[in-house]
């Protein structure tokens, strides 16, 4: 064979060869995760692991999401299990506790020589996960920054806040957890902060029974201190929300309509009847007429006090002064208190089963 | 007088209050009147003066705040307050429709009749009018109103032929809510009237002229739903 045949028989080759590894890569971490839960389904529990194993390391520099490695994990615990292989089950679940302490094999899916081995496994593995807002702010001398601690089995842990270079600043909790634990810090110890914004580590220490460090999880905090937003003041009432203070022209406007039409009354016959023979009855009507207008003016004259709707008007003016001394109290108060912006950055663990 | 109509009209329509948005889709009124008439009939140089008093009652039915019907109805006896006449009974009616394009301001427009009788006769008066109405308030509970009228036509068994008429009532009602036995939601309504109403007539062979001019007082209490 010649040697240019040879070197294209070899190009043709590796362009097979390579043919199903860029498929496979092309599907990325998941779904070389997918294909392990595939063998994993139909028993063939060998190859099951190794892909499951080749999801956890990355293909390509593709990892799986969170999710996916507590599946792959938790697969590959079991797989493990039914290749024999108790030890590798073991670790596998390890890993699956120090990766998230809540998670559980489903006793649905899995048979009890899995959960029991998965127990087994959790109670041997002392981690705790912290649950933190990524983005906080807090107002100094009245909330608090929470952080929420998830353990894989009781243990004693310590949760401190600590200076980059280790001094500790604050202990924040020291004792026992079994599941979840709530730490609270109120901001007061920024006076350790060198000027306005520096970095604290919110570092939670796992003890093993016999009381040495196991493993410790540390979260840097970024923190901001500045001034505490003010409220604005409320606004002046306008004044299409006050009634009138004193009578306009409603007691004109009454006596028109009294007064006015009872003299309409009074000269109707002369209007419509050329003043033939007028009967004096219509003096009745207009004078009823004429006394309810003059009564109605001088009840409602203009210009006289209206002390309904004075009192009315003060009640509005007073609640609306009530509000702006509330606003003012309030700012008082917070132009004193400073705002905490606090920002939580990656975790980093030292110790343990990574 | 021609000028005078307009006039009051306007002073009337400009002391009014400002409409005041529908409440329901129908509104109504009735109530029971006595009416004190007093009745000139002039034919030629003769006159009759009567007087007396008829009982009745009116109502009004409003649909949405806009259309009108007002229907109204009364008998009793005018007897002759001076010279020779002779008593008459008196029946007397109307039924009209309108619109109410402002809440103060009312029209309407339909037949009014009356009839007398007597041992001489019956006399039908049959107009056919259109009215103008304007009403205020001078007291939250008391109003004031105001109604010109004009007869278009009217077709009386005498022998003179229609001329002019016209006619304007002014009063004053009183609105009361709490009455013993009349239920809250049905307000009572007590009103006091002052009318005026000439019919001219001219005409005939030889050429006379008959005026008939009527005035009531009249007061009526009735409950509404408005």
């Amino acid at each position: 064979m010649r040697p240019g045949a040879i070197a294209a028989l070899t190009v043709v080759w590796a362009g097979l060869a390579a043919v199903p590894v860029r498929a496979q890569d092309s599907t990325g971490a998941m779904g070389v995760l997918a294909t392990g839960l595939r063998h994993y389904q139909r028993l063939e529990y060998d190859s099951a692991s190794l892909y499951l194993r080749r999801a956890l390391a990355g293909v390509s520099g593709d990892t799986v999401t969170t999710s996916g490695r507590t599946r792959a994990l938790t697969y590959l615990g079991a797989a493990e299990l039914f290749r024999g292989r108790r030890d590798s089950a073991f670790t596998a679940f390890r890993r699956l506790v120090v990766a998230n302490p809540q998670a559980r094999p489903d006793p649905l899916v899995f048979p009890p020589e899995v959960t029991t081995i998965y127990d087994f496994a959790r109670e041997a593995t002392k981690v705790v996960a912290a649950e933190l807002p990524r983005d906080t702010s807090i107002r100094l001398g009245a909330d608090r920054f929470r952080a929420l601690l998830h353990a894989s089995s009781f243990h004693q842990i310590i949760a401190t806040l600590e200076r980059e270079d280790g001094f500790t600043v604050r202990t924040l909790y020291a004792g026992p957890i079994s599941d979840t634990l709530q730490v609270f810090w109120t901001g007061e110890d920024t006076i350790f902060l060198a000027n306005d914004s520096g970095r604290l580590v919110f570092t939670v220490t796992s003890l093993t029974n016999a009381g040495r460090q196991a493993r410790v999880l540390r979260l840097p905090l970024d923190l901001v201190l500045g001034p505490q937003d003010t409220l604005p003041t409320p606004p002046s009432l306008p004044d299409s929300l006050f009634l009138p203070e004193r009578e306009s022209s409603a007691g004109i406007r009454a006596l028109v309509r009294g007064a006015g039409v009872g003299v309409a009354v009074a000269v109707l016959p002369g209007l419509v009847a050329g003043g033939t023979a007028p009967s004096g009855s219509r003096y009745v009507v207009a004078g009823g007429l004429s006394l309810a207008g003059l009564i109605a003016f001088v009840k409602h004259r203009p210009g006289r006090r209206l002390p309904d709707n004075i009192s009315t008007n003060q009640a509005l003016r007073d609640g609306w002064q009530a509000q702006v001394q509330m606003t003012a109290q309030e700012n008082a108060i917070r132009v004193l208190q400073k705002r905490l912006d606090i920002h939580v950055g990656p975790p980093e663990i030292i110790g343990g089963t990574q | 007088m021609r000028r005078a109509t307009p006039t009051l009209l306007v002073a009337a329509f400009l002391a009014a209050p400002p409409a005041l948005a529908a409440q329901r889709l129908w509104q109504w009124e009735v109530g029971l009147s006595g009416v004190g008439m007093r009745v000139h009939s002039y034919s030629g140089p003769t006159v009759q003066k009567l007087s007396g008093a008829a009982f009745g009652g009116q109502g009004q039915l409003v649909f949405a705040n806009w259309i009108t019907l007002d229907v109204g109805y009364w008998q009793g006896v005018l007897t002759p307050s001076a010279g020779q006449a002779a008593s008459r009974d008196v029946v007397e009616g109307y039924a009209q429709l309108g619109a109410r394009p402002l809440g103060w301001v009312s029209l309407r427009f339909g037949p009014h009749a009356w009839t007398y009788v007597s041992n001489a006769g019956t006399q039908r008066w049959f107009l056919l009018e259109g009215r103008a109405r304007v009403q205020g308030e001078v007291f939250p509970e008391i109003q004031s109103y105001l109604e010109l009228w004009r007869v278009f036509s009217a077709n009386v068994n005498v022998p003179q032929p229609f001329q002019t008429g016209m006619g304007g009532e002014g009063g004053i009602s009183l609105r009361i809510r709490d009455v013993p036995l009349i239920p809250e939601r049905y307000p009572v309504r007590i009103r006091l009237g002052y009318g005026i109403e000439r019919v001219r007539m001219e005409g005939g062979n030889p050429v006379t002229v008959r005026k008939e001019i009527i005035d009531r007082l009249s007061l009526s209490i009735g409950i509404e739903k408005r």
